[in-house]
């Protein structure tokens, strides 16, 4: 049952606020054994999340300047939940990323991405993870760009990405 | 690390915290007091507290050297 939270007042500040991903760190759904409730603010997990014995998050590395984690508001009014993405930009058509990708279609996934402000924004939750897409262009010619966009989003949510303050096992 | 020990650390190299992959060899004292609660890798030592031994009285380290 949905519990009706006042709305609080809202506060900016002046400090320095820069845009993007500094790191992105993947695991699939399966493979935590425990994810933590959040915090009272429903927005924070300050409880580590335990994955099952031998798994991890693993470090996707992504060009500088590509990473970004986002969400949205869908769906008609009395219907409005909540879209999550991250996106980066991986370069190179090689054998080893292109594995990874491969392996990684039709998966489930919970995502970690930290973003230059020093937050980690946890995509995908307990019950439901985030879909994973890939768009591949070798590029026409010597300047154009060979590598692969990729795509973490999933629908449905009833939180933003969640700020995750504890450490991840990785 | 005298205060904490690292457990479940099957097939993990490390913890990434703050912006920092930090190796579990890496892990020391101060850090896993950080860390503490914040991941599941690492345990509290129960004997010892982390606090320090009492000193010893000035007549009993008087006895010690007396009797090297």
């Amino acid at each position: 049952m949905c519990v009706r939270t006042p709305i609080e007042a809202i506060e900016v500040d002046d400090c320095p606020n820069p845009g993007g991903l500094t790191n992105l760190h993947v695991i699939r759904r399966r493979d935590i054994d425990s994810f933590p409730d959040p915090d009272a603010d429903g927005v924070t997990i300050s409880k580590p999340i335990v994955p099952k014995t031998g798994a991890k998050f693993v470090p996707w590395d992504f060009a500088t300047d590509t990473g970004e984690v986002n969400h949205k508001s869908t769906g008609e009014a009395g219907n409005q939940s909540i879209t999550q993405e991250a996106n980066t930009y991986v370069p190179r058509g090689d054998a080893k990323i292109d594995a990874v990708i491969q392996a990684a279609l039709n998966g489930d996934f919970v995502v970690a991405g930290r973003d230059s402000n020093g937050n980690t924004r946890l995509l995908g939750d307990a019950f439901r993870g985030v879909k994973f897409e890939h768009d591949y262009k070798s590029g026409k010619k010597g300047t154009d760009k060979n590598g692969t966009d990729f795509k973490f989003s999933g629908e449905g949510f009833t939180h933003v990405p969640y700020y995750y303050t504890a450490a991840l096992p990785v | 690390m005298k205060n904490f020990k690292l457990v479940n650390t099957q097939g993990l190299t490390g913890v990434f915290h703050k912006g920092r992959t930090i190796p579990l060899d890496k892990i020391d004292d101060t850090l896993a007091e950080e860390l503490f609660g914040k991941t599941h890798v690492l345990e509290r030592v129960p004997s010892l507290t982390g606090k320090e031994e009492p000193p010893v009285p000035e007549e009993v380290a008087a006895l010690a050297k007396r009797k090297n």
